[in-house]
């Protein structure tokens, strides 16, 4: 049918890339988790900074291409980055207002 | 005035005389824009469930009295970094099953499309089953609900979000059992698209939860 | 398919078919147009926005109710209509009623009906979801007044319920519960509408529509629904952690434990400073339409209109935690906080110096929609400049908790949002019910209610610095506050004459208009300026017979008025040659449904069964599932109902198959 030649040219086949795009998901889960066996591979203080980029960028790969955010309209990526943004936003300065980010002082036993 | 900056505002285009439903100011569909909208608005229900994890997390670790007593034992310590890492592979797949269905059905190959829903309804089940585990183990090592703050946040956070993959698997069922009567063709494509968005946002969310709550100390 | 609600704004396609056509689904739709059936099925913006109003002015009364209550407690010293345990159930669900109850639905009332009139849309994006957000709205409200009949009294923890008060120890009746379960009900109707309006606005303008080519009062719409989306989940959390403390047995706000109740203030605030916009940013809406109208002349910096709001509603977000000042947050907070206050009253001046500017040199009408408006921009201000005052904290800290706060938020949201609404409601009647309301009934209204309100609230400013504490049920003769506690009295029963004048006006004004033959205001009676005035009164069911091509903001009144060579705006045109008719035929419509109505049914049956006993809600999620799953498998428009839809349509035959997937939209909305 017409139309279904029309969704081969709307909708590019895009397999191959999220193969590709879920092995280097598979890759980074395999190194957030490696962190935890310090006996393996120690990252010492660089632990916690690896472990959210680690994050962030699988939240990313995962919200660009399996969520097609980087081909869709940028209305969709703008929304959504106003969600994420405005989360992190008003989250952060109710973590700050506790004093979340103080080194942990332990109380008097 | 504001007539100048008309051009800038408005990217979407017209045709002037053809109301047909498919055109809409921005290009987008109002189903997909607004599964948007709900997916950034959830942001902030997770935000929230997250932060005050953390937050209670970190004050159970500092509250006098409490450190010693069997009670308190934190959950920290039951995790089972191994067998959640294996989950949350799992939950990650069921990512790349859900986009190569909704890649199936713009292709209109309906047998693929049905085989990549079941597989990801499946992988999404055996998420769902690997945390009724989890919640078990914990409650027989005597952490339970109410046990403390800590157990009160984590049990809330994962439970919020064990409830959205439980809704996604119900709505990956319901497109499969359409399917399965030749109801799921290329023309409902953005139907199966849209339900991926719902479902990649809960993936997305673990992400998260996996770091920021299992992973970091 | 069932996720496919856009159909329906097809241009008229020649007659419909007609033809008796098996209807899908379990529930067989109603074919009548009136009746109740016609109306509990409806899924029409314009009847549900009716709905919408008529179901907040029952609200209004009783939220009325309850303030005469608190203000015949408080006439005289040691006063015992109320006790203390009544009364702080009565002021609780005063706030939670006016604010939930009827300061949002009122302007979702007016959001509903105007929104696709004035961007030129036949309906909004889902219809049916529109419906869903009425009913579920409804039945919230309904639930949460229940408490005072089955919970063993009302809530009693203030409409900001902080914790640990909140706690079943210190709060032990089933009124918390209700309140928890009954405000995340109303939220859940407030997040489905808000999705359901924004994509309205972003996707569903005339062409010509551009963003900035909006009358003012849909852009304060859309940004009080962005509001909405972004700070509702946040109250989602909070109520959630309060229900579970309350109904599991969890130990969110269990100081014994270690929690913190601030956890508790922070979440609130998060969602209830933004909520104060969105209580008042309709009303600034409304009167930004009304005061170019009868001054006049356009609106005087649009772009600064536009653009003042989008910043109060971004900023809206910043500045939450000056609630909490007497909290003990800390020195860099509250200074934090307080600075980001001053400057959220920078875009709300430009709002009011805008006004100002518009009616400047106008050939100003003062009929009762300007009269209630101009009304709203010298009360609001009043309430504006006190607030400033609270937001240098050192002052805040005397004020917190006293009756001058209780003055300053009822100027803002009596003085501003209530009368911003009464604007709309004299200007818009004609529109929405085709006849106009008395305008000196109507003055009266208005002079009666302004004393009022100042007689009840100005008094409340003295009180406050004289040291007055809110919430206690009553003070000592030797206060010295008695004199202007019975000033305030005297207040509200003016107030309450004013709202009388009012029903009298509606009724009144009905009676004559039908003696009279019932005459047509015609499609413009206000020689006004933007699109809903260009279609007959009251609007045709399918709104536009043809959906308008937009040049410029104002469209309409460019239509009617030219500029002569002095660039004086003189008459190019009739109303009635550039007016729509009304008498489009064969215009495809949705089709009504059951299934929203039984959706939102399933809920409070739910709540039931998570208060009192879990059997109760097996039920409920009986009839919560049969919504849904009715509903997805129920196609938006009856398939008789849109032939010839489709220009490029070449799938033809199979049109009626796909009707029926699940949509997570839908399946989606109600859970979040």
């Amino acid at each position: 049918m017409t139309s279904t030649a029309e969704h081969h040219e709307a909708h590019p086949n895009r397999d191959a890339t999220y193969v590709k795009v879920a092995l280097i998901l598979a890759v980074i889960t395999g190194i957030e988790t490696f962190t935890y066996f310090e006996s393996v591979l120690d990252f010492g203080r660089a632990t916690m900074p690896l472990l959210l980029v680690c994050m962030g960028l699988k939240f990313y790969l995962i919200a660009a291409y399996f969520m097609h955010l980087k081909w869709d309209k940028p209305i969709l990526r703008r929304t959504f980055t106003v969600g994420i943004l405005l989360a992190l936003a008003v989250y952060i300065i109710t973590l700050t207002a506790f004093r979340f980010w103080d080194a942990v002082d332990v109380m008097p036993k | 005035m504001a007539e100048t900056m008309t051009a800038a505002a408005d990217t979407g285009h017209h045709e002037a005389h053809d109301d047909h439903g498919h055109v809409t100011n921005t290009g987008i569909s109002n189903e997909k824009l607004g599964m948007w909208l709900f997916l950034g608005s959830e942001c902030l229900l997770f935000g929230g469930l997250i932060s005050t994890f953390l937050l209670y997390k970190k004050k159970l670790n500092t509250f006098p009295g409490f450190e010693n007593t069997t009670v308190n034992k934190l959950g920290a310590d039951l995790f089972d970094i191994p067998f959640t890492s294996v989950s949350s592979f799992v939950l990650l797949m069921s990512s790349l099953t859900m986009v190569l269905a909704v890649s199936s059905l713009q292709r209109d190959d309906q047998r693929r499309t049905r085989l990549w829903l079941m597989a990801t309804a499946l992988l999404g089940s055996t998420f769902l089953a690997g945390q009724v585990y989890e919640f078990t183990a914990f409650l027989n090592e005597g952490l339970g609900f109410t046990t403390n703050i800590f157990s009160s946040a984590f049990f809330t956070l994962t439970g919020f979000h064990g409830a959205h993959v439980l809704i996604g698997i119900v709505i990956l069922m319901t497109m499969y059992a359409q399917a399965l009567r030749g109801r799921l063709t290329s023309r409902n494509a953005e139907a199966l698209e849209i339900a991926g968005l719902y479902w990649h946002f809960v993936d997305v969310v673990w992400v998260v939860i996996f770091v920021v709550v299992y992973l970091i100390k | 398919m069932a996720l496919v609600e856009r159909e329906p704004l097809a241009l008229p396609a020649g007659a419909s078919a007609g033809t008796a056509i098996e209807p899908l689904g379990v529930l067989a739709r109603p074919a009548t147009k009136t009746g109740w059936r016609a109306w509990v099925t409806t899924v029409d913006h314009k009847k549900i926005g009716i709905m919408y109003g008529v179901v907040a002015m029952f609200f209004f009364l009783v939220g009325g109710l309850e303030a005469t209550l608190i203000r015949l407690q408080l006439a005289q010293p040691n006063g015992s209509i109320l006790s203390a345990d009544v009364y702080n159930q009565v002021y609780t669900m005063h706030g939670v009623t006016m604010v939930f109850l009827v300061i949002m639905p009122m302007a979702a009332a007016f959001a509903n009906y105007l929104l696709p009139l004035q961007i030129g849309a036949r309906d909004v994006a889902f219809p049916r979801l529109n419906a869903l957000s009425f009913w579920v709205f409804l039945f919230g409200g309904l639930f949460l007044n229940r408490s005072w009949f089955v919970g063993g009294g009302g809530p009693d923890c203030g409409w900001f319920c902080y914790a640990p008060n909140s706690g079943v120890t210190f709060s032990p009746t089933h009124g918390v519960d209700f309140y928890s379960i009954g405000l995340q009900i109303a939220g859940v109707a407030s997040l489905i509408g808000s999705v359901n309006l924004i994509v309205t606005v972003l996707n569903m303008r005339a062409p010509g529509m551009t963003l900035f080519r909006m009358p003012v009062f849909t852009w304060m719409q859309l940004v009080v629904q962005m509001l909405l989306l972004f700070s509702l989940p946040v109250i989602t959390v909070a109520l959630f952690l309060l229900s579970f403390d309350r109904n599991f047995g969890s130990n969110f706000f269990n100081v014994a434990q270690g929690a913190d109740p601030l956890l508790w203030q922070h979440l609130f605030w998060i969602f209830g400073h933004p909520e104060v916009y969105i209580l008042i940013l309709p009303s600034f809406g409304i009167v930004s339409e009304i005061i170019p109208v009868m001054a006049r002349k356009p609106i005087y910096g649009y772009p600064f209109m536009v653009f003042s709001g989008i910043a109060i509603g971004f900023m809206g977000f910043g500045v939450w935690a000056h609630h909490m000042f007497a909290s003990g947050l800390g020195p860099m907070s509250v200074a934090a906080f307080s600075l980001s206050t001053m400057f959220i009253a920078v875009p709300t001046g430009v709002k009011i110096l805008n006004w100002m500017a518009t009616m400047w040199g106008g050939k100003i009408l003062y009929n009762t929609p300007m009269l209630f408006s101009a009304g709203l921009v010298a009360m609001f201000t009043i309430g504006g400049l006190s607030g400033v005052t609270h937001a240098i904290a050192p002052a805040d800290t005397q004020q917190t908790d006293t009756y001058y706060i209780v003055a300053h938020f009822h100027y803002v949201l009596f003085g501003g949002a209530l009368l911003g609404l009464f604007a709309g409601f004299y200007f818009w009647w004609p529109k929405i019910f085709g006849l106009m309301l008395n305008d000196k009934l109507g003055k009266w209204h208005f002079w009666v209610t302004l004393v009022g309100f100042n007689l009840t609230f100005g008094p409340m400013h003295i009180l406050g610095l004289q040291g007055m504490s809110r919430r206690i049920q009553t003070y000592q003769s030797t206060d010295g506050f008695t004199f202007w506690n019975q000033v305030a009295t005297l207040g509200v029963f003016i107030i309450g004459a004013g709202l009388i004048l009012f029903l009298y006006n509606c009724v009144h004004s009905y009676r004559t208009w039908k003696a009279a033959g019932r005459p047509n205001p015609g499609p413009d009676p206000w020689d006004a300026r933007s699109l809903e005035w260009s279609i007959p009164s009251p609007t045709p069911e399918h709104n536009f017979d043809v959906v308008p091509e937009i040049h410029a903001q104002d469209d309409f009144w460019h239509r009617k008025y030219g500029e002569d060579e002095r660039g004086r705006a003189v008459r190019i045109a009739t109303t009635e040659s550039v007016a729509q008719k009304g008498d489009a035929k064969g215009v495809h419509l949705p089709s009504p449904s059951f299934y929203p109505l039984i959706l939102a049914a399933g809920l409070p049956i739910i709540g039931y069964g998570v208060i009192f006993n879990r059997l109760i809600a097996i039920p409920g999620v009986l009839l919560f599932l049969f919504g849904i799953y009715g509903w997805a498998f129920e196609p938006a428009t009856e398939p008789g109902d849109h032939e010839g839809d489709h220009g490029h349509d070449d799938h033809g035959g199979d049109d009626h198959d796909g009707a029926a997937l699940a949509t997570p939209a839908t399946e989606e909305a109600p859970v979040g």
